[in-house]
């Protein structure tokens, strides 16, 4: 029964991370290390540090999100996220997907007592 | 800055591969990385330990199922990945071969043979130059090959070299873009020209290599790829700038320079002094423009192709000395082209342009002056010394050559006898007017191309020798005798010497001199390299070379005589009072080849009474006579025209006296300007003399123009004494002098001679014409004609007379010439020997021993 349902987790996590890296990234640029820290940190989202990169990676190869880097004195050069115009528009999409989803969800599940 | 132990480097690196695939893709890596060190820095970690390490990716362990299915989604990505951009082996083979073999064996093979340089222009003619085309290929070639991980510093220095070469690529495309639509067509229709199309290739490589590692490094599309790709272009455009600008500059301040605008010629010269580079100058001043353009750098090439007016060589030549002060031919020409026939500094390559011609022009490859002996004698009684001096060319090249020189013949000198080796026997000359050995010459050189020597007059006091053909890996042996004055009140004795010449001086050259006179004893023997030769060109002789109480009347048979009525000339010693002039002007040259001179002159200048003489520098301002005060701010620089100065000063001398004297105190002197408004007042003015005082070799253009108006005359010729010759001579032309001659009458040779009178050599009626033809000629009192064939026939080289030796009697006859009877040209006499003293020894210690072994 665990193994069913750390399987069945991981299926809604992956589903539903990506949709979180964007909405973190609508209020505007974010440094990738605050930006995976913000993440690691949401309650219930579990989510370990090293998964998010290749994620961001794979975000930015379809063109959702764009990177800059910044010369750092101290180390090797800051890499900031932020969400293109389609990035943007998916996430808008996908939000209005998963609204409509969750509430579907929602009308079956029963209540918590 | 925090720094990583190996063991933590190598935990880094298995976590990457355990954690996020074998490979994990360059971002990823570099983003954990990012991250592991944002982590370390938060907790103040100076050194990474493994430790430390383990401790930071704690929670960097990402979801494995999440990775792997990460893992597959990126495998069919959007924009296609780094797998899908790699070239097949063909297309790698391809690559190689043209974009980085080809750019480098035309590198090579230019830097050995110099193809481009000869035909088109020199791409490398520094080394910077080629270190830079070097760099495209080299780093076109690390792009592309480049298998283990780029380490920070050299993704760095990769992208700033590719920046470099991309920018250098560019620019040798965009200054041979002309000629690639005809290497294409070769290519296309004759399989041939694949050289030319190197340029392009490179660049088209170095930019594919660019966007290869563009698209295949995800970092080189962030910072510091961009960083350091964009310094790598200022960094080539710098390059260029520093190297190539000088030569534009250079270029468009010689467009400027050659202008008809005075002050556009000014500002043009000045830019040439600031930013232009002598050796460019140089270049042009040797580019002939047929087809022997080897001297052209890129600069030339470009401004050359978008300028409607060119600059000629001969315009580049005045520029240049005006620009510098020296005559292009006396520096060091730019090397291009290959060492192997240099035997010297003044080895070049050019097209030789001035072959038949009467000037001597610019240095000629692998030709040189091989051997040189002079052997003088004096002849004290007559007053006459009488150089022989013998020479052998030798051409190293593979190409036939015209020797030629202008000679500076000892004062008041004449050349007396020409002779030419053909096929090792000695051939003399033939002398006639000057237009008919000249014509036999030039019908010879240019038509029949065999061995003739044509010696001219070029000037007072020079002669222009020609050599023709001096063959590939041959040699060519020809002898001057030269017939001068000599005065036992000032005894030295001046040696002939080479004032300009299209050939070069091996540094092992040495002038032998025999030195004798005809007193008693024998004569000796000595060596002048050629700088000693230039700086101290005499022989001073000792009592022991020429007699005592020397006779006041000889006698000599003139071997040219018409017949026995007058075939005994007899000399007699008579003082003759010399009038001074009115009025001398000296100019000065104001060049830089006076600097040298400047203490001496004004030393012997300055005590000199002002009544009589004004002085006037020459410069590019308008002339105004001073007084010898000028002298104390007189420095020369640069190059300057003294046509200007010399013209101011006959014309001044013309309006304001009956008799003039202009002393032309000067180094070489390339044609700059007009020459025929100075020649135009001497022609209308017989009581202007205009005296012309080299201090130093080198061209006189001045000289060469105004070779056959007689008041144009040489003072003293730098010698170890010239200060004191010089003072001598302007003393001579400001008072009244005694000057000792011959009066010379003419009788049978059946008449009694005068008791006391000592025979001397044919020297003397040799002279003794020369000396007529001279006062005839500038006198004017007879047909130039009559004169010219009076002194051929006398075997004497004037401004009216030559001589040429040809090489077979055919030609001779086909000019209306005549080869000399060897009978009657001078002769070296011989002197009495007595032995060595350590031959004198050795032959002591041989009587000796052979007496020892008898009595044994």
């Amino acid at each position: 029964m665990t193994s069913f349902y750390d399987n069945w987790t991981i299926q809604v996590r992956k589903g539903i991370l990506e949709l979180c890296i964007l909405n973190a990234l609508e209020e505007g640029e974010c440094y990738g290390y605050a930006l995976v820290k913000q993440l690691a940190a949401i309650p219930g989202l579990h989510v370990a540090e090293g998964t998010i990169y290749p994620l961001l990676s794979r975000l930015k190869l379809h063109g959702l999100v764009a990177t800059r880097l910044e010369e750092s004195p101290d180390g090797p050069a800051r890499k900031y996220y932020k969400l293109t115009q389609t990035g943007n528009k998916e996430r808008g999409r996908m939000n209005t997907y998963y609204r409509g989803l969750s509430d579907a969800v929602n009308t079956l599940l029963t209540p918590v007592s | 800055m925090t720094t990583w132990t190996p063991a933590a480097e190598s935990f880094f690196r298995d976590f990457l591969s355990s954690h996020f695939g074998a490979r994990p893709a360059d971002e990823v890596a570099h983003d954990i990385r990012c991250h592991v060190h944002e982590e370390l820095s938060q907790r103040g970690v100076d050194r990474v330990t493994r430790t430390e390490l383990q401790r930071v990716v704690e929670d960097l362990h990402p979801d494995q199922s999440m990775v792997e299915a990460e893992s597959a989604f990126v495998k069919a990505p959007v924009i296609p990945a780094e797998d899908t951009n790699k070239p097949t082996k063909a297309q790698a083979i391809a690559a190689a071969i043209f974009y980085v073999i080809l750019p480098v064996a035309v590198l090579v093979m230019e830097g050995i043979f110099h193809w481009c340089a000869m035909v088109f222009f020199d791409p490398m003619p520094t080394l910077a130059h080629a270190a830079l085309l070097f760099l495209v290929p080299i780093v076109t070639g690390s792009l592309l090959w480049k298998q283990t991980p780029w380490t920070p510093q050299l993704f760095k220095t990769i992208a700033c070299l590719s920046g470099i070469a991309l920018v250098v690529s560019i620019y040798y495309v965009a200054i041979t873009f002309w000629w690639i639509p005809f290497a294409l067509i070769g290519v296309v229709y004759f399989g041939l020209g694949l050289v030319p199309l190197a340029p392009p290739f490179a660049m088209i490589g170095i930019s594919r290599a660019r966007t290869l590692m563009w698209r295949s490094v995800p970092s080189a599309r962030e910072i510091p790829w961009k960083t350091w790709s964009r310094r790598g272009v200022y960094a080539g455009v710098a390059a260029l700038i520093i190297l190539e600008l000088p030569s534009y500059v250079g270029r468009v301040g010689l467009s400027m320079a050659t202008s008809e605008n005075a002050v556009t010629r000014e500002r043009g010269l000045s830019l040439i002094r600031i930013a232009g580079t002598e050796s460019d100058l140089l270049r042009k001043c040797y580019d002939t423009g047929r087809g022997w353009a080897g001297n052209r750098d890129a600069a030339g090439m470009v401004l050359d192709e978008l300028s409607d007016t060119k600059v000629s060589s001969g315009q580049a030549q005045k520029v240049y000395f005006l620009a510098t002060g020296t005559p292009y031919n006396e520096v060091e020409p730019p090397r291009v082209h290959s060492r192997l026939y240099q035997r010297d500094q003044w080895d070049t390559v050019t097209f030789d342009s001035d072959q038949g011609g009467d000037r001597v022009g610019g240095r000629l490859r692998g030709l040189f002056m091989d051997t040189s002996r002079m052997d003088t004698h004096v002849d004290a009684a007559a007053r006459l010394s009488y150089t022989e001096w013998t020479v052998e060319f030798e051409n190293l090249s593979p190409d036939t050559h015209e020797a030629r020189c202008q000679v500076q013949l000892p004062p008041e000198g004449v050349v007396s006898r020409v002779t030419l080796w053909i096929n090792d026997e000695p051939e003399e000359a033939a002398f006639g007017p000057n237009n008919q050995v000249k014509q036999a010459y030039k019908s010879v050189v240019t038509v029949e191309r065999r061995d003739p020597v044509l010696v001219t007059v070029s000037g007072p006091g020079r002669v222009l020798v020609q050599c023709f053909p001096v063959l590939p890996r041959k040699r060519m042996k020809v002898r001057l005798g030269i017939t001068a004055p000599w005065s036992p009140i000032d005894p030295e004795v001046v040696l002939p010497r080479v004032v300009e010449r299209n050939f070069g001086f091996p540094r092992s050259l040495k002038h032998h001199v025999w030195a004798q006179g005809d007193g008693h004893g024998q004569g000796t023997q000595f060596a002048y390299t050629n700088k000693e030769l230039l700086d101290k060109s005499t022989i001073t002789p000792n009592q022991q070379f020429v007699g005592e109480d020397l006779p006041e009347q000889i006698w000599s048979r003139d071997p040219f005589a018409q017949g026995p009525h007058d075939a005994v000339l007899v000399g007699k010693r008579i003082t003759e009072l010399v009038a001074p002039v009115e009025h001398v002007i000296i100019v000065l040259d104001n060049s830089e080849g006076m600097k040298p001179f400047v203490p001496m002159l004004k030393e012997q200048l300055s005590g000199i009474p002002e009544d009589q003489i004004g002085f006037l520098v020459a410069s590019h301002s308008t002339p105004s006579i001073q007084t010898a005060d000028i002298l104390k701010q007189w420095n020369p620089r640069h190059g300057t025209d003294s046509l200007p100065a010399l013209h101011h000063a006959c014309s001044k001398l013309r309006k304001e006296t009956k008799s003039g004297a202009v002393v032309w105190l000067h180094t070489a002197h390339p044609e700059v300007s007009s020459i025929e408004p100075l020649r135009q007042i001497l022609s209308h003015q017989d009581r202007l003399q205009l005296y012309d005082i080299s201090l130093t070799h080198g061209t006189n253009a001045i000289s060469e123009a105004l070779k056959k108006i007689p008041q144009f005359r040489h003072g003293p010729v730098m010698s170890s004494n010239f200060d004191q010759q010089l003072g001598r001579f302007l003393h001579g032309l400001t008072h009244p002098t005694q000057e000792e001659k011959w009066s010379v009458t003419r009788q049978s040779a059946n008449c009694a001679l005068p008791i006391n009178a000592i025979q001397v050599d044919d020297q003397f009626p040799r002279y003794t014409k020369y000396l007529e033809g001279m006062t005839a000629w500038r006198e004017r009192r007879s047909v130039v004609s009559d004169w010219s064939k009076q002194l051929a026939h006398y075997q004497l080289v004037t401004p009216i007379s030559g001589a040429v030796v040809l090489e077979r009697q055919e030609q001779y006859e086909q000019h209306g010439l005549k080869q000399v009877d060897k009978k009657t040209v001078p002769h070296m006499p011989t002197v009495p020997s007595v032995p060595e003293p350590s031959s004198a020894t050795l032959l002591m210690l041989g009587i000796f021993a052979i007496s020892f072994r008898r009595k044994r």
